[in-house]
């Protein structure tokens, strides 16, 4: 039984304004950087629960605290208040090129983030050809990762991410860098996912993507769920409001 | 107490992520060079025999003896400083694991130290040939006292690293801080002369100064010494501190830890 339940999470990040000896002897020598110690409400007071079997897209404009929530989700922020409760095995792709050593392999990475999604090194072993299959990374996985383009770093993140058949997988805005055969592969890998009953949670930008993968659709603004519904009807209302802003 | 239980069973749970990273650095550390993990044990030998001749040289003393005194302060001494040095980054380093993957934070300062432990036992080994060249009669038993020394030491910069990385997270001014205090203790500390030659108050030097105690259960028997117990009792004390120290900020920090990166 896998689940995300929400009650009344907050997530408050205290943004110090980075202060300087020159600042404070030379006064208003940062013009560029004159804001005070600020707080931003990235996650306000949401309540939600995905339950399995939901594939859920999450949208809004930069900075509505869409890449925040799932880190929320993901156990990466501990929230400010409520109560947040996680059940399954998570799987998550957060930015790119981070989180993999630039100056080992493709296959060392693999093995290394298979071990950090929380799998035993027996496991992983196991896995990494399949993984390497669907990559169809093939002579690049001995390569430093370093050498890698972006949509290389997809490939083999995704794949990681998804063989190791996680419950609950999280991502972050990433197909923007796949090349077209690649993301229609991802795309079919992520319905399959979700029919064995699990969850997905996914930010775009892409309204097709949320149209074409997911069944619900969450918009995002100011760090509060200003919709929640099917992804035809929210993504209408989002375009709408967004033409209607210009 | 559950939380320094959940401290180590967080380690056991990650060894395996451990083990790989720590694998990972030492390989990487001399990729494509030729002479590779030679390199471990040629830096701390010749750099022993260069400072050891200059002094030698303006001192006038005896080279035979005072080479494996500098390298047997010299070792402790740089896997200390390094854990120190290093454990500064050892979370900000790992920016990308601590933001999106549910790892433990501990596990990283003790990566740090893994890596320049597995260094210092090259140092030693290197250390080993040439006293077995220049003093072969000081050989025995007694250098047997070295294990629990390396354990002491051991625990000693696992403390610190911890420690070092913590503070510099919250207050980034620490890192350069922390390097200049380690280099005054460098000559504060009996590593490149001998106590002896702090006379009268001077010994206020060293008598204070906790690395003495840490150096000195390294040191002593590795050069086939045995230190005494008061030593012993002092150096044990300090790791216990500095370790519980280290794993108490590292426990109370750790939510704070991916805010702060």
């Amino acid at each position: 039984m896998s689940i995300i339940k929400m009650e009344d999470v907050d997530l408050v990040f205290k943004v110090w304004r980075a202060r300087k000896l020159k600042d404070i002897i030379v006064p208003g020598s940062s013009k560029f950087n004159d804001y005070r110690d600020a707080k931003v409400h990235a996650v306000d007071h949401i309540t939600l629960t995905v339950n399995e079997g939901e594939r859920v897209a999450v949208i809004g404009h930069n900075g509505a605290g869409k890449s925040t929530l799932l880190k929320v989700m993901a156990g990466v922020y501990e929230p400010s208040g409520g109560k947040l409760t996680v059940e399954g095995r998570i799987s998550n792709m957060f930015e790119l090129a981070m989180g993999f050593e630039p100056e080992q392999t493709g296959w060392d990475n693999m093995y290394l983030r298979g071990l950090m999604l929380g799998l035993k090194p027996k496991e992983i072993k196991a896995k990494m050809r399949e993984i390497a299959d669907f990559s169809e990374l093939g002579d690049f996985l001995n390569m430093p990762v370093k050498y890698y383009s972006s949509g290389m770093y997809v490939r083999l993140a995704f794949s990681t991410s998804t063989v190791i058949m996680p419950d609950i997988l999280l991502l972050d805005e990433v197909f923007s860098a796949g090349d077209a055969g690649f993301i229609k592969k991802a795309t079919k890998r992520m319905k399959e996912l979700v029919n064995v009953a699990k969850i997905l949670v996914m930010v775009t930008h892409n309204m097709n993507t949320a149209k074409e993968i997911c069944n619900r659709c969450i918009w995002l603004d100011k760090g509060k769920v200003r919709m929640d519904g099917t992804p035809d009807e929210v993504t209408k209302a989002y375009l709408n409001y967004v033409r209607g802003g210009v | 107490m559950s939380n320094y239980l959940g401290y180590f069973n967080g380690l056991w749970k990650n060894r395996y992520i451990l083990f790989s990273l720590v694998g990972r650095d030492l390989r990487s550390k001399y990729r494509r060079s030729l002479l590779g993990v030679l390199w471990s044990i040629i830096t701390p030998l010749m750099l022993s025999v260069i400072i050891g001749t200059v002094y030698a040289v303006l001192f006038h003393r005896d080279i035979k003896v005072w080479i494996p005194m500098l390298f047997a302060g010299l070792n402790p001494w740089s896997f200390i400083r390094s854990s120190a040095e290093q454990g500064t980054n050892a979370f900000i380093g790992a920016e990308g694991y601590l933001k999106q993957l549910r790892v433990q934070p501990q596990v990283f300062p003790l990566r740090t130290v893994c890596v320049n432990f597995i260094n210092l036992l090259y140092g030693i080994m290197a250390f080993y040939v040439l006293y077995l060249i220049l003093q072969p009669q000081n050989f025995g038993p007694e250098m047997l006292m070295v294990i629990p020394g390396l354990v002491i030491v051991f625990i000693f910069s696992w403390g610190f690293a911890q420690i070092s990385a913590v503070i510099n997270l919250f207050i980034r001014d620490y890192q350069p801080l922390q390097s200049l205090v380690m280099q005054a203790f460098f000559y504060l500390t009996p590593i490149i002369y001998q106590p002896s030659q702090l006379g009268g108050k001077l010994t206020v030097i060293y008598n204070y100064n906790p690395f003495y105690y840490i150096l000195n259960v390294v040191k002593l028997p590795l050069l086939g010494q045995i230190p005494d117990v008061w030593t012993y009792a002092i150096a044990a004390a300090l790791a216990a501190g500095f370790f519980i120290l280290g794993a108490v900020l590292v426990g109370i920090s750790r939510r704070k830890i991916p805010f702060k990166l």
